[in-house]
Order: structure tokens, then C-alpha cells, then sequence
């Protein structure tokens, strides 16, 4: 438990979005996996960025792919999600859960 | 794409080699949906906010080393000072004996204050920003960023204690921007020689 970091709205976003795209999470496809499930788009500066600090908490791991020439021979960095980052994750889910169980909130039909 | 290798050059002023490839190529990815003009927003965005964060990483360390790097700069501005009016100096009594007491020819005269220009403009924040980055390693542009910030503070405050009394609201704007743009301008040859600094450690 030590072990475990606590995460920023934005970094649960993008650890979310790792987990869901499993072995093709990058870039890319990151970006629009959070723009499509939370219609949001996030700016490249601001996820860049927050995939480094993750990879530097030692939440996510990060390695390069085979050079495609479709990016001019660029390689993909590919993005994987450490036990850490499950866990700090799951944890920072667990917390929002049990603050909202039970509340009714004005105006929204489910919470 | 050659701009693609601007855009690559850019990014590994503030990440690794590799690492900035492949966010280029990830925004390669992009152009046929979004054009040109939206991958160099995306490269620039990106570009600031590492070098942003960078910054945030250390604050009071970063403007610590822009308050050094402002002591510097007088002492380099004053030993300049001192250099150009023993210069002159020289030169003023070589031209008496001489028997031309008009001065230098005004193409001379013109060449020197070009120089005098080009050092105090170019090559003294040159070696600024090269002092700076090779205090910080890994981070060589951070310091040049929390010098402008020093910069436009300082010289932003004294310009409003001078004169801010009788500014009207535009007035205190342009002079901002105004302040703003000059630091800037200002900058270019210490992110030079920031990026310089950087370049030479990452070739060993």
C-alpha cells in the first residue's frame, strides 16, 4: 500500500485509456481513446507530458516499437500499465465510488 | 518531409532523441486529418509543455540559477562597458596624434556601434544561456525560461514604479507586450547557446 501513488484526474484518464487499448496503446491511439470515451480532446502537450511524469512514478512502462514508414520511419512508443499503476488506479476509483455512494445529486438523474 | 525533422530537431531540445521521433511521428499520423498547420501547433504545444513542466520540476532551483544568471550578465555588461571606453579611449588619443580631431570616419564609427550592438544583444546572452544550461543538465532550457520570467518581472516592475502612474489601461497592456517582446527577442541567442550546450552533451 506504501507502494501506491495517488493520481491526478488527468493521469487516471490516460491509465484508463492504456488499460482499455491492452497491447496498441500510444500516442495516438491514446488520444483518441480519451477524446472518444470522455469527449474531451486532450492537447498533445498535456498528454506527452503526463506519460512521462507516469512513466517517472513508475505507474506505466513505456517501450519503442519496429520504425514504420508510414510515420517517415519513425517508431511507436508503446505504453503498458505497471502492477503500481493497477493498483494507484484502482484505488483512486475505490475512493471516488465510496464518496458517491448513496449521494443524490441535484439535476442528474443517475449518479 | 523535411519540416518533420524541424519539428524532431525542436522536440529534442526538451526530450530524448527517441522520444521525440516518435511524438513527431505520432503527429505525422495526424496531418491527413488535420493539416500542416495543426501538426506544427501540435509540436509547439507539446515543445512548451515540457519545457513548462521542466521548469515546474524544480522552481526554486531554476530561479535561482536566472538570478545568477542575471548577476552574470552585468558583470559581463560591465567589463564590456569598461572594455569599449578604454577602447575608446585609445583610440581617441591614437586619432589626436594623428592629427584628426573629428573623430573616426563614420563608416568606423558605424562598424562599432554595429558590434557594440552584437555583443550586447548576441554575445552576451549567448554565453548566459550556455553558463545556465550547463548547470542544469537534462534540463538545459529550463534556467532560460525562468530567466525571461525574471526578466519581464523585473523589468516589467520597475518600468510600472517609473512610469505606471500615468498609464491608462492600453498603455499598461502595450507596455507589457512590449516588455514581453523584447525578452523574448532577447532570448533567442541564449536558447542558443542553451540548445548549443545541450547538443554537445547529448553527441557523447
Amino acid at each position: 500500500m506504501a507502494d501506491v501513488q495517488t493520481l491526478g484526474e488527468f493521469e487516471q484518464i490516460v491509465v484508463l485509456a492504456i488499460l482499455r487499448l491492452g497491447e496498441n496503446a500510444y500516442g495516438v491511439t491514446i488520444r483518441e481513446e480519451i477524446t472518444a470515451r470522455t469527449e474531451r480532446e486532450p492537447s498533445p502537450g498535456a498528454l506527452y507530458v503526463t506519460l512521462d511524469r507516469l512513466e517517472e512514478k513508475g505507474l506505466v512502462r513505456s517501450r519503442f516499437g519496429d520504425p514504420t514508414p508510414q510515420r517517415g520511419g519513425r517508431a511507436k512508443r508503446f505504453f503498458t500499465v505497471s502492477a503500481k499503476g493497477v493498483q494507484s488506479v484502482a484505488r483512486a476509483q475505490r475512493s471516488y465510488q465510496r464518496l458517491m455512494r448513496g449521494l443524490k445529486l441535484p439535476g442528474v438523474a443517475h449518479a | 518531409m523535411r519540416s518533420a525533422q524541424v519539428a524532431e530537431w525542436i522536440l529534442s531540445l526538451v526530450t530524448s532523441p527517441d522520444r521525440a521521433a516518435s511524438t513527431v511521428g505520432d503527429l505525422m499520423e495526424n496531418v491527413d486529418s488535420g493539416g500542416v498547420f495543426w501538426f506544427w501547433i501540435g509540436v509547439l504545444r507539446t515543445a512548451f509543455s515540457m519545457l513548462w513542466r521542466e521548469f515546474f520540476d524544480e522552481p526554486a532551483r531554476m530561479m535561482g540559477l536566472a538570478v545568477r544568471g542575471v548577476v552574470l550578465e552585468l558583470v559581463m555588461m560591465v567589463a564590456f562597458v569598461t572594455c569599449a571606453a578604454l577602447l575608446g579611449a585609445v583610440l581617441g588619443g591614437i586619432l589626436h596624434l594623428t592629427g584628426t580631431p573629428d573623430g573616426p570616419h563614420p563608416v568606423l564609427a558605424a562598424l562599432g556601434w554595429a558590434l557594440a550592438r552584437a555583443i550586447v544583444w548576441g554575445l552576451v546572452p549567448l554565453q548566459v544561456g550556455c553558463w545556465l544550461a550547463r548547470r542544469a543538465p537534462g534540463r538545459e532550457l529550463a534556467p532560460c525560461v525562468a530567466f525571461m520570467i525574471f526578466d519581464v518581472v523585473v523589468w516589467g516592475s520597475l518600468g510600472l514604479m517609473w512610469e505606471g502612474a500615468q498609464y491608462s489601461p492600453f498603455q499598461f497592456v502595450v507596455e507589457f507586450l512590449s516588455t514581453l517582446a523584447m525578452s523574448a527577442l532577447y532570448m533567442l541567442p541564449m536558447i542558443a547557446g542553451a540548445a548549443w550546450v545541450r547538443r554537445k552533451r547529448m553527441s557523447h
